[in-house]
């Protein structure tokens, strides 16, 4: 079972409050505050330079914010606690990520069961069953920088499936995908939610993902939230 | 004198020794250089070593010893003025490239260090290497190997990509600091081995030719791994056969394998 046991209820999983953030003098977020249940699925929308970036970054603990507080799954990002249990939050960067590495289609999976503490059996057997669950398991022994976009995205969904995620944030997860590419990897997030209760936060300015969304549509404009 | 009679030779056998283990071992840190893009870092590195030495002979300490703890101190200062700055790590070495040099060459004029001693740490000699040295290089080979297997998850979500180590749980700050360290230390005793003109023919040259063929990062290491101990091995023997210095004889195998995986790879893209 990937959902976690501490925040299996219907609790705030992301709670920011008043959260601003200036790079260089530059305000990046501006009193922003966003809660997100547990279970729920969010699409952060706006244009470019919003800030959607910014905010995954900040939930995820990899930018520092200058005021506000912030909670994920019910513990402050930046304690101890909380980087103990980071791994808990999969996170999909911007751009599916371009190496000129020869990494294996499996070994790219396998990162996310990097810091568990399993024998590489183990680790190897979740890695299967990730990209069985994505359907990407015919990828394992591909490499990784030659597959198409669409590809590379179902193995990072597969990545943060063996992490054993309890929340996933994703930075336009579809931008560089062609249609069936991109109806393909939201069905996947969909039954991700759905089926393993996943809390899923995705950052899109694709106007054709917001128009087929059932989801819970934040529109940032310039920081904070319209 | 046969190439056996050569091995009673206690320097010859030094040498060898040390040779055959950088050769295996080395390129690893070779691969780490590839993969971060750490190749204006290698130059800081001989830079900060140059520094050493003089900072060295003008206080009567091994040159080698002081060069290595300036590289040591030039990657901590350099990863944390990185972090801090937010400037890549390509630029941040740069402007420690500069200094460095800067710096030796005062250190040089004002201490009156002969140029000629100072700039000796940059021609390495295999027959040169003490029973210490060869401790050395083989304690940091197994330091390395035991860095890169062990810790192999955790130093391939670092490659892959330091923000999603980040999330995935790795304290990525702390891997990638080794990593550096090991590149700094891998330079500074290939510098005593082979100089630092040569060095790249162990750190870099089978790293390249390894990621001509390597289809997994596994693989990318252990094939980087066997290519630098063939250079390495049969730069030595063609060294004795030919009565060239081994360095070069082990650059020149290294460059005609570099040619020939170039060729390889032309003619694997022609077929796909």
């Amino acid at each position: 079972m990937y959902l976690s046991g501490v925040m299996a209820q219907a609790d705030a999983c992301i709670a920011a409050e008043g959260i601003n953030v200036a790079i260089d003098g530059h305000h990046i977020l501006r009193d922003l505050s966003l809660s997100v249940l547990c279970g729920e699925r969010v699409i952060v929308a706006g244009p470019n330079g919003a800030g959607k970036t910014t905010l995954l970054k900040v939930i995820l603990g990899l930018q520092r914010w200058n005021t506000g507080t912030l909670q994920v799954l019910g513990l402050p990002v930046g304690t101890r606690e909380w980087s103990r249990r980071r791994r808990k939050i999969g996170y999909v960067n911007q751009e599916a990520v371009s190496v000129d590495f020869p990494f294996s289609g499996r070994e790219v999976v396998e990162i996310g069961a990097c810091t568990l503490s399993l024998a590489k059996r183990e680790k190897r057997m979740r890695a299967q069953e990730a990209m069985a669950a994505v359907g990407c398991a015919h990828l394992q022994h591909r490499m990784y920088a030659r597959l198409s976009g669409g590809e590379k995205q179902k193995l990072s969904l597969a990545r943060c499936l063996c992490q054993d995620p309890s929340v996933l944030l994703l930075d336009e997860p579809t931008s560089s995908l062609d249609p069936v590419s991109r109806r393909e990897v939201m069905d996947i997030l969909h039954d991700l939610n759905e089926m393993r209760g996943l809390t899923i936060v995705l950052v899109s300015h694709d106007s054709q993902v917001l128009a087929e969304t059932t989801w819970r549509i934040e529109r940032m404009e310039a920081g904070s939230f319209a | 004198m046969n190439i056996l009679q050569a091995f009673s030779y206690p320097p010859i056998l030094r040498g060898f020794l040390a040779l055959v283990i950088a050769g295996c071992f080395f390129p690893m840190a070779g691969v780490f250089v590839l993969r971060l893009n750490l190749v204006t870092l290698r130059f800081t590195l001989m830079h900060a070593a140059l520094l050493g030495a003089a900072i060295g002979l003008a206080l009567h300490v091994d040159p080698l010893f002081a060069g290595l703890v300036l590289d040591l101190l030039a990657i901590v200062a350099i990863s944390r003025v990185a972090r801090e700055s937010g400037l890549a790590l390509g630029y941040v070495a740069t402007f420690f490239m500069v200094l460095t040099i800067g710096l030796a060459f005062a250190v040089i004029y004002k201490a009156g260090v002969p140029s000629k001693d100072a700039f000796g740490i940059l021609w390495g000699s295999v027959y040169s290497l003490s029973r210490v040295d060869l401790a050395v290089t083989a304690l940091y080979a197994l330091a390395i190997a035991v860095f890169v297997m062990a810790l192999f998850p955790r130093v391939s979500a670092v490659l892959f990509h330091r923000e999603i180590a980040f999330a995935s749980g790795v304290n990525e700050a702390a891997v990638t600091t080794a990593i550096l360290l090991f590149v700094g230390v891998s330079v500074a005793l290939l510098m005593k081995l082979i100089g630092a003109l040569l060095l790249d023919s162990i750190l870099l040259l089978p790293a390249i030719v390894a990621s001509f063929t390597a289809r997994s990062a596994r693989g990318f290491f252990v094939q980087a791994c066997a290519i630098g101990a063939f250079c390495s091995i049969a730069g030595f023997f063609s060294s004795l056969a030919l009565d060239v210095p081994a360095s070069s004889a082990v650059t020149v195998i290294a460059a005609c394998l570099l040619g020939a995986g170039l060729v390889y790879r032309r003619i694997a893209r022609r077929r796909t």
